[in-house]
C-alpha cells in the first residue's frame, strides 16, 4: 500500500513517516503545501492520502480543500485529515462530500500508534474514522434545522 | 482658528492611526506566538509521543524532551524576558548584550529603583529592536546603548557607527516602537546618516 503525506512541519512529517511505515505502508510521496499535495497525488495515485488540514500557502484549511478536490476527482480515494484542534465545520465539509473512506483525527492521535495503525485499514475499506473529539463536537451543538 | 482646527483634526487622525496600529501589532504578536507554539512545540511533542509509542530508546526520547524544554524557554523569553520581569531593565539589556555577537558598550545611570512595568517593557523592546536592526543592517562592529534616568524621564539611546539609512517608518518594528513610546507620552527619534544610526527615545516616568 502506498501513501502520500501532506504536512508542512518537518517533525510531524517525520512522525507520520515512522508510524505509516510501521503500519506497512510505503511512502510514495511527501508534500509540504497544498498545490504540491494535489500534484503528488495526481502523479503518484497512492492508495491513501494523509494530510494536515492547516498547510501553506494560506495556513488555514488548505489541506482540507486539497483533500476535497482530490476526492471530487477520485471519490473512492481514502483520505485521512489531521488537525491540531477540532472544527465542526471541517468535519461537516468532509462528511458531506461523501463519508466513505475518510478519517478526521487530532494530530496527537498518531502517537497512539496501535490505534492509529488499526484505523488505517478501516479507512482503506471505506469506513469513516472520526476522532472522539470530532464526534463530541458534532453532537454538542445540534444544527438549527 | 482655522489653522488650529486643521491641526486638531490632523492630530486626531494621527492618534486614531497609531491606536489602530498598536491593536494590529498586538494581534500580529498573538499570531506569531500561536504559530511558534503550533509549528514548533506542538510538532515536537507529537513527534516525541510517536517516538515513545514506537519504542524509541529512552535516551533519544529524553533528548527530545530536553529540546522541547529549551524551545519552550526560548519562546517564553521572546514573549517576555524573565530577566526583565525579575531584575529590571539594566539587567535585561545586559543579558541581551551578552547574547549578541557584536560587542556593546552599555552606559546606565539613575536606576536606584524599578521603573513602571509598561515603561520597562517599552524601553526593553526599543533597545532590542534597535540592536537587532543595527546588527542586521549597519555593518558596524561596535554598538553603544545608553539608559539614562533623570528628572522624571528615561532617555534611551542606541547608536552604531554603521552605514545609516534607517527610517522611523521604515520597518514595522520601529514604527511599532514609535507608537508604543507615543502611547506612554514620550518621543522616538531616529537619526540615520552616513556616520551611523542613532535611535533615541525619551519616555516620561515618575520620580
Amino acid at each position: 500500500m502506498r501513501v502520500v503525506i501532506g504536512e508542512d512541519q518537518v517533525l510531524m512529517r517525520e512522525g507520520l513517516r515512522v508510524v505509516l511505515e510501521r503500519a506497512g505502508f510505503t511512502i510514495a510521496g511527501e508534500a509540504g503545501d497544498a498545490p504540491e499535495l494535489l500534484r503528488a497525488v495526481r502523479d503518484l495515485t497512492p492508495d491513501l492520502v494523509v494530510a494536515d488540514i492547516r498547510m501553506p500557502p494560506t495556513h488555514t484549511d488548505d489541506g482540507l480543500r486539497a483533500a476535497l478536490e482530490l476526492r471530487a476527482e477520485r471519490p473512492d480515494l481514502p483520505v485521512i485529515v489531521l488537525s491540531q484542534h477540532v472544527k465542526r465545520r471541517y468535519a461537516t465539509q468532509l462528511l458531506e462530500a461523501g463519508p466513505r473512506g475518510v478519517g478526521y483525527l487530532l494530530k496527537q492521535r498518531i502517537a497512539d500508534v496501535d490505534t492509529f495503525v488499526a484505523d488505517l485499514p478501516r479507512v482503506l475499506v471505506g469506513e469513516t474514522v472520526l476522532d472522539p473529539v470530532v464526534v463530541a463536537a458534532m453532537l454538542d451543538r445540534p444544527r438549527a434545522d | 482658528m482655522i489653522v488650529l482646527a486643521f491641526e486638531r483634526e490632523r492630530l486626531v487622525v494621527e492618534l486614531r492611526a497609531s491606536r489602530s496600529r498598536l491593536v494590529a501589532a498586538a494581534d500580529d504578536e498573538r499570531r506569531r506566538i500561536a504559530r511558534d507554539l503550533h509549528d514548533g512545540l506542538q510538532s515536537r511533542l507529537v513527534f516525541l509521543a510517536v517516538q515513545a509509542g514506537t519504542g524509541a530508546e529512552s535516551g533519544t526520547v529524553r533528548a527530545g524532551i530536553e529540546a522541547a524544554i529549551d524551545q519552550l524557554r526560548d519562546l517564553v523569553e521572546g514573549v517576555m524576558p524573565t530577566q526583565l520581569t525579575e531584575l529590571g531593565l539594566p539587567a535585561a539589556v545586559e543579558d541581551l548584550a551578552d547574547r549578541l555577537p557584536t560587542p556593546i558598550v552599555l552606559k546606565v545611570a539613575g536606576f536606584e529603583d524599578r521603573l513602571a512595568p509598561e515603561v520597562e517593557t517599552a524601553a526593553y523592546f526599543i533597545v532590542s529592536e534597535a540592536i537587532v536592526n543595527a546588527v542586521k543592517h549597519s555593518g558596524s562592529t561596535v554598538l553603544s546603548v545608553s539608559l539614562d534616568r533623570s528628572r522624571g524621564s528615561l532617555a534611551i539611546e542606541v547608536s552604531d557607527g554603521g552605514v545609516g539609512g534607517a527610517r522611523a517608518g521604515g520597518g514595522n518594528g520601529m514604527r511599532g516602537m514609535g507608537d508604543r513610546v507615543a502611547a506612554l507620552g514620550g518621543r522616538l527619534v531616529i537619526d540615520s546618516a552616513a556616520g551611523g544610526t542613532r535611535v533615541r527615545a525619551v519616555i516620561p516616568c515618575a520620580s
